[in-house]
């Protein structure tokens, strides 16, 4: 009775639960990295460097000001790029690490009685 | 209420099942095992042994055990419906008292056992006082009785909107099922919607406790790289947000009036017009609170419109900043460059905590308010601002427009429900900085007393100041009612707490211990004494003064000394009297300075003195001298036990006894005395005579509890006063060894020289000085009275130096 109820949650409750728990996971991953924050300001000032000018000022001014703003801007898209790519490494294995868990979840009872056929030293195995 | 419970249901299998595993330490043990099977099968298929895979199918059992417990056996929701008149208890039962339940046809006793030692059972034993033996002792062991038990269960379960019935809910309602539990409730002072509280307390304890486990995002490492650099405010100001990061979230309860204010400051500062607010409540109200459960809003929940999130709150603090610069010029450019940083920033909200310090000049105090003017009108940096409604409504008669281009924002006192919801939440922290735990009652206790005795604050702030005084007084790590009540009593100097015997003792005797120190007025200490045994029985009114009294009579019969000596033997010290000459308020401005909250260089003030000690006699000497305004002022004390001070403060006499005394009609009182009429013949009758006379007014007379008339003393009473002077002349004497002793003659002498007719007792200490003191004096010096010496003085030696004294009145 109890090895029916706990099949029965295997491969259906128990198969969600672990697929929701590796999303959330890769979740969590893509939180700490910022993904979101970092794809929506990827090309803005790093840490708001950035240089005013007056409309009055003289052109050599304001084109000076608008070269250390782009400088900014890719300072800061660098660092980003940099840090997007470690993310992207990152969630790729957790994903895959997160889908192999999915794929093996409904073998691991069957390698248990696997195993246990091979210890005892059943024929073929 | 229809029962059936399925002993074999699948669901209660799996309970019994989870028990197994129902303790950390055991999981911690499963995981330990699996991990080393691990090894050993590696080990062994290494080394070519067979067996390493049924070790290795072993590992994997293992884990997958665990992996069951983890996604379903320890989170197995119960599948109750409160409104179906049946109650399956296999699917009902919360699963930890499911797989404890071992009969197949459990009693209400069967259903104690499967709850005892559950932690929502303990949580009623710890916190609640309400011990296991009244369950052991009064349960029946009849299942017939269950359906009741369960009745009241599912009842209780459907107040509290659960799914399934728990060890708490089924703890209280078997207490509830007990006959006479409600006065075994009584005597551990809770009602039995104290216990439906502590079900709530506890479900909200498991919802904390859930969300610390959970990891929690607060944006990522790129979080804050689009928002500037701020050294000084970093420097100067400290950052709400980071603390409330690095705690990983604060217990903030979502109190439905803090709740709205945050609302309301997230849709102002959203809208990006005028990014200010100004929060205006009470001190304790929950201002900071607000500011600090709106920081946590901005970090962690995902509704926040996107402007807003992530948003760092930097507090400011005004002694802080005045300490780095010399003069008001930099105060004003080093204020710009904090809101100029915070402007560059883009993520940075400033909060200004007690405003008033930086819109007001004074010490400690800076008015920055034409700094903080052209920025507010501009709202281009988001401020809060916080204080209270005196000073809000100062600040807005002083500076309109600043007033002007502020959102206010109130932030009222939640009501007693919400207190105690916030408190149980807090005391948690306390609990956890301090280890020690609370009880339900003293978090009750504390409620009464910060309600009572601390009026110039507000809710919930006072409470939780009351439960982290009463800390230092926990008994072997628990905090209990009494532990509340001595906490209040050490700070306050009030008595709160139940009559020692030694002060039972002392009440009932009281009239006697007073008499030790005054003659006679046998009525006017009985009515003292039995104000005051009310009051510390609990039969008295708890929202009127212990006691209020008119002392009416001549001068020198006791009316002051009663007064002194009640101060002196009950409240613990003469400088526990409070007199209040009413000679100094004849004129209607007297008023202001009677309710004057401020202290000056020649003392505190009279309410200021009732402040700082409850606990007092207060004594209005000759109250027929004062203005008729200033009486009506006191028309309220003596009513509602308190009344407000000129900053609109209440202050509280509701510990206090308040006597009035008055020489008016002290002719008429001798007149009848000498006329051989008894006091109770024309008590009545004088007191009314003073109302037709225009001396008192009835409204103010009525509300007296006694008005007691104190009768002249005759000769024979003044020699009993001779007795209690020369007793105190020896009290004196003490010190040097010296014992003065007078013959009986010699006190006659000393009454008959001394005694005064319209002056009562009065003389007479000046008599005793004059006669006795003075003789010991010569005596002591020329060396005739050494330590261990004993004088005896008789008539001649007291007459002589009275005469000489006559005789030579400048020595």
């Amino acid at each position: 009775m109890l090895l029916i109820a706990f099949f029965n949650w295997w491969y259906g409750q128990g198969w969600v639960w672990i697929a929701k728990r590796s999303i959330n996971k890769i979740q969590n991953l893509a939180d700490n990295f910022s993904v979101g924050i970092l794809l929506r300001t990827l090309f803005a000032p790093w840490k708001q460097i950035v240089f005013y000018t007056g409309t009055q000022s003289a052109i050599g001014i304001k084109l000076r000001a608008l070269v250390d703003n782009m400088v900014s801007r890719l300072v800061g898209f660098m660092v980003r790029t940099f840090v997007l790519i470690a993310a992207g490494f990152s969630l790729v294995l957790a994903t895959v690490a997160g889908i192999l868990i999915v794929v093996l979840w409904p073998l691991l009872p069957i390698l248990v009685i696997v195993l246990a056929l091979a210890g005892v030293g059943v024929a073929g195995l | 209420m229809n029962l059936n419970f399925d002993f074999n249901h699948i669901r209660a299998r799996k309970a019994r099942f989870a028990r197994l595993l129902s303790r950390r330490y055991q999981r911690t043990l499963l995981r330990i095992f699996a991990f080393l099977l691990v090894i050993v099968a590696a080990l062994m298929v290494y080394v070519g042994l067979r067996v390493g895979y049924l070790v290795g199918a072993l590992a994997l059992a293992d884990l997958i055990i665990y992996l069951w417990y983890l996604g379903d056996l320890g989170n197995s929701q119960g599948e109750f419906n409160p409104n179906s008149g049946t109650i399956a208890l296999h699917l009902a039962l919360d699963s930890r008292v499911l797989g404890r339940l071992r009969a197949k046809n459990p009693s209400p006793y069967d259903l104690w056992q499967a709850v005892n030692g559950l932690w929502r059972q303990r949580f009623f034993t710890v916190r609640y006082g309400i011990g296991t033996a009244i369950f052991e002792q009064s349960l029946s062991k009849d299942p017939g009785h269950t359906p009741i038990v369960l009745a009241a269960a599912a009842e209780l379960a459907k107040v509290e909107h659960q799914t399934s019935i728990t060890s708490a809910t089924l703890t209280t309602a078997l207490l509830f099922t007990i006959p006479g539990h409600d006065a075994y409730l009584k005597q551990l002072q809770l009602e039995p919607a104290d216990l439906i509280a502590g079900i709530t307390w506890q479900h909200r304890i498991e919802i904390v406790a859930e969300r610390l486990k959970q990891r929690r995002s607060f944006g990522g490492i790129a979080r804050d790289w689009t928002a500037g650099y701020t050294p000084l405010l970093s420097r100067l100001g400290y950052n709400i947000s980071n603390d409330i990061q690095a705690t990983g979230g604060l217990l903030t309860r979502d109190v439905e009036i803090h709740v709205k204010t945050v609302d309301q400051m997230i849709n102002i500062m959203k809208n990006g017009t005028r990014n200010n607010v100004i929060l205006v409540g009470d001190v304790g109200a929950g201002k900071t609170t607000s500011v600090l459960s709106f920081a946590e809003r901005l970090l962690m929940d995902n509704s926040v419109p996107s402007g807003l999130r992530y948003s760092q709150i930097f507090s400011l603090d005004a002694s802080t900043i005045l300490s780095q610069v010399q003069d008001r010029g930099s105060l004003e450019n080093l204020v710009l460059r904090i809101i100029n940083e915070a402007y560059h920033a883009k993520n940075i909200i400033l909060f200004f905590d007690e405003a008033q310090v930086f819109l007001h000049e004074g010490t400690g105090s800076v008015d920055l308010s034409n700094v903080l003017l052209p920025i507010l009108q501009a709202g281009k940096v988001r401020i809060i601002l916080a204080t209270t409604p005196k000073q809000w409504q100062e600040l807005s008669a002083n500076n309109p427009s600043l007033a002007g281009v502020m959102n206010y924002l109130a932030v009222p006192e939640p009501d007693e429900f919400g207190t105690m919801r916030i408190m149980e939440d807090q005391v948690l922290l306390i609990e956890y900085k301090n280890h020690v735990t609370f009880m339900y009652q003293a978090l009750r206790e504390a409620y009464r007393l910060a309600d009572r005795y601390l009026q110039d604050q507000a809710f919930p702030g006072k409470a939780i100041k009351v439960l982290e005084m009463a800390v230092s007084n926990a008994q072997n790590g628990l905090v209990t009612p009494e532990s509340v009540q001595q906490s209040i009593e050490a700070t306050l100097g009030v008595k709160v707490q139940v009559a020692s015997q030694t002060e039972k003792q002392q009440l009932l005797n009281l009239e006697d211990q007073i008499h030790n120190r005054m003659i006679n007025q046998t009525r006017a200490v009985k009515v003292v004494s039995d104000a005051l045994r009310r009051s510390r029985s609990g039969v008295g009114s708890p929202n009127k003064p212990v006691g209020t009294f008119m002392f009416l009579g001549p001068t020198g019969v006791g009316k002051t000394e009663l007064t002194k000596a009640l101060a002196d033997v009950y409240f613990g010290g003469s400088d526990r009297m409070i007199r209040v000459d009413m000679n100094e308020y004849v004129q209607s401005k007297d008023v202001e300075r009677l309710l004057s909250a401020s202290s000056s260089e020649t003392g505190m003030s009279f309410l200021s003195q009732v402040r700082r000690q409850p606990f007092s006699v207060v004594l209005f000497d000759e109250i027929e001298k004062a203005h008729p305004d200033v009486v009506n002022v006191l028309l309220q004390l003596l009513d509602e036990g308190q009344i407000k001070d000129t900053s609109n403060r209440s202050v509280s006499f509701k510990d206090a006894i308040v006597i009035a005394t008055s020489n008016a009609g002290a002719d008429e009182v001798r007149k009848h005395i000498e006329a051989g009429e008894d006091l109770e013949s024309f008590e009545q009758s004088f007191i009314d005579q003073l109302i037709s006379s225009g001396q008192f007014k009835p409204e103010f007379l009525n509300r007296f509890d006694e008005i007691v008339l104190f009768r002249p003393l005759n000769k024979n009473e003044l020699l009993q006063v001779v007795d209690l002077l020369i007793t105190e002349v020896n009290k004196v004497l003490d010190k040097q060894k010296i014992k003065v002793d007078v013959t009986q003659a010699a006190k006659q002498w000393l009454v008959d020289n001394g005694y005064d007719a319209r002056l009562g007792a009065r003389p007479m200490r000046r008599m005793v000085q004059r006669s006795v003191e003075n003789v010991v004096a010569k005596r002591i010096l020329s060396g005739e009275a050494q330590a261990g010496a004993m004088l005896h003085l008789d008539v001649q030696d007291i007459s002589a130096e009275s005469v000489q004294r006559e005789n030579n009145p400048t020595k």
